[in-house]
């Protein structure tokens, strides 16, 4: 699992002057032109000679650079020597360091904010009442740095959309200055529910943008519970036929745990009825993190009790020629027939195997573990494909 | 040949025109006013007279589903209209 | 303390709910089937349906949730389900303002086979008598391009309309020639017994990627016996005919339809068995017409939708059974009913549509020139009815034709929410209204309902599709992917 906020060793004396994080792009290019590098900070990650008129330096260990200048440059500890050519750091005047992107990875998503109107049982945000604007600020900065030939960027949080015609101006950024990257942006989708709102989102006219919006359950008051909010299902469902009106891509999320997998056959039939429009279905496992840990009693159920619902879920929406995908399920926990299905998903950034998995000959295929579970607990019917 | 007599408060005249519609085939029911009650006179069609007693039976059943069916309708009267109003304004969407 | 709210806090109110349209049917096993505005049904007991309409159905109770989520009853707040339904209305509906679709040019009367149940073939060698003319064609072409349907289907049929295949390639080269400046999504299909295909007009027919539909009654015995022609081999030329069709055509180009007759009724397995021998992958279990039937043999009489509906039941099985064997084999009637119970899609099933398909969805134009609202139009009249008669492609326009009198009477009267036992029956939404059949076996467009075969078939079916889902998980799972089909 990959450490993306920390501390530094230690910090140069410029930062602690200013208020304000600092963005910056990383490179590893020695002989990068001139002009390049004043805009850029170089991250050393070998000995060698340092290279002159860089903005700002990054040291991992084990490098010993002779010519540093202390003020602009900052010493990290190993758990960063992840960090890339491409990357963007963001460097606060504290000393805290976070990995905002990284080059070498295809799954960034840029976290907006921590706010949120629902308040889910198991959210893996649990959110704050806190004004954590400076966020949206940052990945307005984050957007210029982040490389142009991106193919796709994330947008989450808590609830993006709390920033109203703000976010709606970020989509507007991301189409001037990444105009080849497709976005994907997680929401409740409620305030859709407001037509003008939707009208605006789509009045973006991005190339290639979609938004995920979980319904957890056909049912409105087990889909209200699980995301702790009255009203929550009916405006959910009212923003995607809105987003749909206005021919955006919607998919709808289902985290599978205790409250919603006995529903899972009965939301397939639903949405197969009534949503028949969406794009695609994700159907995934739960993290065991945030919130879930504190209701862990109320959400865990061993996937393996599961696993016919969801094979009947998956099949009901192939049937109507819906597009389904598996996510965040150990491989041995589902039945072979959600193969065509499954997808080997978690982010690279939180996933690992279990010790059961050893043995096992179809790992390559398989999701695995989010970190979290193996920490915090996982199925006891893993077994091992031999 | 019998005459049945269903009270007027309870059972409504629509509902039972309906239940001996549907047993036309098998039933002849002809419905006059009596009072405060529906005076039903009933006789088997040709062909149909050794079940006659079976399909008096189904006959008072079909009267009470038709009087739930007359219930749910009109109750759903203005919820009926709202989401014609629906289906045909313009900003629906095309399925 | 903890900062999260029980399920119970998002129950809503016990009694609260309001009732959404819906109607229901008893089933034999003394649970009800509810359907809602769009069709979509729920199983149900006598005593859910009671306390649902007497607003005593618990919240939290899996009836409730499942009707709720279903849209049979709302909650104060559930502004969703209105606009979903009033969506799924519309959906169904859509089709509707595309009008006609199909149009039947009758090329011809004459034809090789005297069937039994057949009222239309002329054996006459009268080219002139019975053949359509070719000005004629071209009148009904004028009319076929009037519709605004983006999506045409031309069908020929006669008699044998292989018989004037000139005729043919005549209209199927004015019609592209006429659709190359409009872009419709054009379909040619031929009737045919196949019995006359020969390699020109398969040649031509690939060139123009003309469909054949063609008829396949059962084994060959049963085959031969209901299609009598010279030379006794209706059959051996039907299996000639296909082979050489696939060969140039195409697998795929070339379908078969079985017509039921009385004889048929004790054999479905070796019909649905003979289906599989050719390598079709679906057969249609068609119910007897009354049309021939009831002036050549008067056997129709003696036949009964019991009958049929034994017959239906055991071939619906048998499909089903091949099915869970891993055979790929669609019962298409079924499918049809399925699709409107399944989806909001409408098949566009010209006699299983309301209101009706005739003129709406359908037209005929006869060999004569005689305009009908539909093919069953067309068999009335072979009875010395020409009720449905709408005009003639030499005196009447578009206008003329399409508001006759006739048709719109039809349509209007014979309009299932507006009918006596339709208006209220469970399965509206799945069914359709047959006025020329009415009409013929009735006196009138309407029939009455508890009397008309029609009805009864179709109730018939619909309760037998049920009861399987309703028992047979498998059989449901089957029953889905065929109406995602259509």
């Amino acid at each position: 699992m990959l450490t993306l906020s920390g501390r530094v060793i230690s910090k140069s004396a410029t930062l602690s002057g200013g208020n304000e994080a600092k963005l910056y792009s990383l490179s590893t290019n020695a002989n990068l032109p001139n002009p390049l590098r004043e805009k850029r900070a170089f991250l050393i990650k070998q000995s060698g000679p340092v290279p002159l008129g860089y903005l700002h330096y990054f040291v991992l260990p084990g490098t010993n650079p002779t010519e540093l200048v202390q003020e602009n440059s900052t010493y990290l500890g190993a758990e960063f020597s992840y960090f890339g050519d491409g990357d963007v750091v963001s460097l606060s005047p504290d000393g805290r360091i976070r990995s905002i992107f990284r080059a070498d990875s295809n799954h960034n998503s840029i976290l907006l904010t921590e706010q949120c109107n629902n308040f889910c049982l198991m959210c893996s945000q649990p959110p704050k009442r806190i004004d954590d604007s400076w966020l949206l600020k940052e990945a307005f900065e984050a957007i210029k740095l982040i490389p142009r030939e991106t193919k796709e960027l994330g947008f989450t949080g808590g609830e993006p959309t709390v920033y109203g015609a703000d976010f709606i101006k970020l989509l507007h950024h991301s189409k001037s200055w990444l105009p080849h990257t497709s976005l994907h942006v997680l929401s409740n989708g409620r305030s859709f529910a407001e037509e003008s709102y939707a009208k605006a989102y789509a009045d973006v006219e991005h190339h290639d943008l979609m938004v995920g919006i979980p319904i957890y359950s056909a049912d409105p008051s087990i889909h209200d519970y699980v995301v702790q909010a009255k009203g929550a299902f009916d405006e959910t469902v009212r923003g995607v036929l809105n987003l749909k009106r206005h021919r955006q891509r919607v998919e709808i999320r289902v985290v599978i745990h205790k409250q919603t997998c006995d529903g899972l056959p009965e939301l397939a039939n639903f949405i197969a009825r009534n949503l028949l429009f969406v794009d695609q279905v994700a159907l995934m496992g739960l993290e065991h993190i945030g919130f879930a840990r504190a209701n862990i009693d109320t959400l865990w159920v061993d996937p393996i009790e599961y696993k016919d619902q969801l094979s009947e879920a998956v099949r009901i929406l192939t049937s109507y020629g819906i597009h389904a995908a598996v996510y965040n399920h150990p491989l041995c926990l589902v039945n072979a027939d959600v193969q065509n299905a499954y997808v080997k998903s978690i982010s690279d950034w939180k996933n690992e195997f279990a010790k059961e998995c050893e043995p096992c000959r179809r790992k390559h295929e398989c999701g695995g573990f989010f970190s979290s579970g193996i920490r915090n607990g996982y199925s006891q019917s893993i077994t091992p494909f031999l | 040949m019998m005459k049945l007599n269903l009270s007027k408060e309870i059972y409504c005249l629509e509902a039972v025109q309906k239940a001996a519609y549907r047993f036309i085939d098998r039933l002849t029911v002809l419905i006059e006013n009596d009072g405060d009650e529906l005076a039903c006179n009933i006789d088997p069609v040709v062909g149909h007279e050794a079940q006659f007693e079976e399909h008096i039976a189904d006959f008072k059943r079909e009267i009470l589903d038709q009087q739930l069916r007359k219930q749910i309708k009109e109750e759903t009267e203005p919820v009926r209209n709202l989401i014609l109003a629906y289906a045909f304004s313009r900003t629906g969407l095309q399925g | 303390m903890s900062k999260f709210s029980p399920l119970a806090e998002y129950e809503p109110q016990a009694g609260q709910y309001e009732l959404l349209p819906f109607k229901f049917e008893p089933l034999g096993d003394g649970d009800v089937v509810l359907t809602n505005f769009v069709g979509e049904f729920a199983f149900v007991t006598r005593g859910e349906l009671q306390d649902t309409v007497s607003k005593k159905l618990k919240p939290g109770s899996s009836t409730y949730g499942l009707l709720r989520s279903r849209h049979f009853i709302r909650e104060q707040g559930d502004a969703a389900s209105i606009e979903l339904l009033g969506l799924k209305t519309r959906t169904k509906y859509s089709k509707l303002r595309n009008f006609t679709n199909l149009h039947i040019f009758v090329v011809t009367l004459r034809c090789d086979h005297s069937c039994q149940y057949c009222q239309v073939s002329r054996q006459s060698e009268n080219k002139a008598a019975f053949d359509m003319a070719a000005d004629m064609a071209d009148k009904g072409l004028e009319i076929v391009f009037r519709s605004p349907n983006p999506a045409i289907k031309i069908e020929f049929q006669g008699g044998e309309p292989l018989l004037n295949f000139d005729l043919i390639k005549h209209i199927v080269l004015q019609a592209k020639k006429i659709n190359a400046t409009q872009s419709r999504d054009l379909q040619f299909v031929i009737t045919t017994t196949l019995s006359m295909v020969t390699d020109e007009i398969l040649s031509f027919c690939k060139e123009h990627k003309i469909y054949l539909s063609s008829s396949l009654d059962g084994p060959e015995d049963l085959h031969n016996k209901n299609r009598p022609r010279p030379g006794r081999d209706s059959y051996g030329r039907f299996v000639d005919g296909l082979r050489r069709t696939r060969d140039v055509l195409g697998y795929d180009a070339v379908s078969a339809l079985m017509t039921t007759s009385p004889a048929s009724l004790t054999r479905v397995k070796e019909i649905i068995d003979e289906y599989l021998k050719h390598g079709f992958d679906g057969i249609f279990l068609r119910h007897l017409s009354p049309y021939g039937f009831a002036i050549k043999t008067k056997s129709y009489a003696a036949y009964n939708v019991d009958r049929w509906l034994d017959f239906y039941r055991e071939g619906l099985d048998y499909v089903i059974e091949l099915n869970k064997q891993g055979v790929r084999f669609t019962e298409q009637f079924a499918a049809l009913l399925l699709t409107k119970m399944l989806t909001s899609n409408d098949p566009g099933f010209v006699d299983l549509m309301n209101p009706s398909g005739a003129g709406i969805a359908a037209v005929v134009f006869n060999y004569d020139g005689d305009v009908y609202a539909s093919d069953e139009s067309r068999m009335l009249r072979e009875m010395g009815d020409t009720t449905f008669k709408l005009g003639n492609l030499a005196t009447s326009t578009y206008e003329d034709i399409f508001t006759n009198e006739a048709l719109l009477n039809a349509l209007e009267d014979s309009f299932t929410l507006s009918a006596p036992m339709c208006s209220d029956c469970a399965f509206e939404n799945w069914c359709g209204t047959d006025p020329v059949f009415h009409h013929a076996m009735h006196g009138d467009v309407l029939g009455r309902k508890p009397e008309s075969e029609f009805c009864k078939r179709i109730m018939g079916v619909v309760r037998l599709l049920l009861e399987r889902m309703k028992n047979d998980p498998k059989a449901k799972e089957i029953f889905m992917v065929w109406a995602n089909r259509c």
